[in-house]
């Protein structure tokens, strides 16, 4: 992958993350409205619509969150600063984010059984987070100890 | 610790900073860091080349120094 193909690769991950950004915010409009609707079209009581509506709520505000450390990562990335500790702490945020998404969506899972698959991949998702983030730590660490060799 | 005295060696030699970095091809900057012990470690190239253009042994350049970690 040359230079400009990198560079054109991180213009169209930082285009994502903004569309992100703004499905999130239609999503966080559309939750009532879309909650209501489903459970009038299920025939389901309206007693799980608050804690539907509460889940989706924090789910999508993690997402919001992760999706702001996403893109502040790829400004990094941009400026060419890789391997810092700035770096390392984004992909906690990250990793950390798609727990707590796997912690919504498997409470959800006992209105809605498809939703603990969700939370499987969520789980999934923050474990390979997790382990990219290690690597870039040691990454770091060697690098600043290649940085500090004269 | 390693205590670097480069900055003894240069003052014996009569040598400035600028002319020992195009004396061993290694930038003002890197060797800054080295004199003022910041480095983490040392290429023995870059040792032999410092070495070489100051005409004086590694022990003239490089001293330990047991500090109050090492000796518990």
């Amino acid at each position: 992958m040359n230079k400009s193909n990198i560079s054109f690769a991180v213009n169209v991950s930082a285009a994502l993350t903004i569309i992100i950004f703004l499905a999130l915010t239609v999503i966080a409009v559309a939750i009532p409205g879309a909650t209501g609707r489903y459970l009038a079209y299920k025939g389901m009581g309206t007693e799980h619509g608050t804690l539907i509506i509460i889940l989706l709520y924090v789910s999508d505000a993690v997402a919001y969150v992760a999706d702001i450390a996403l893109f502040m990562l790829l400004r990094d990335v941009k400026a060419g600063e890789v391997f810092s500790a700035k770096s390392v702490s984004k992909l906690t945020v990250l990793s950390a984010c798609c727990f707590a998404e796997a912690v919504c969506y498997a409470a959800l899972a006992c209105i809605f059984i498809f939703s603990s698959a969700i939370a499987f991949a969520a789980v999934f998702m923050g474990a390979i987070l997790s382990v990219v983030r290690d690597v870039i730590a040691k990454a770091v660490e060697i690098k600043e100890e290649n940085d500090g060799t004269i | 610790m390693i205590n670097v005295n480069l900055d003894v060696m240069m003052a014996k030699r009569k040598m400035s900073l600028g002319e020992l970095s195009s004396r061993v091809d290694i930038t003002a900057a890197n060797l800054s860091i080295l004199k003022n012990n910041k480095a983490k470690a040392v290429r023995l190239s870059t040792l032999n080349a410092i070495c070489k253009a100051l005409d004086c042994s590694v022990a003239d350049i490089l001293e330990y120094v047991e500090d109050k970690e090492d000796g518990q």
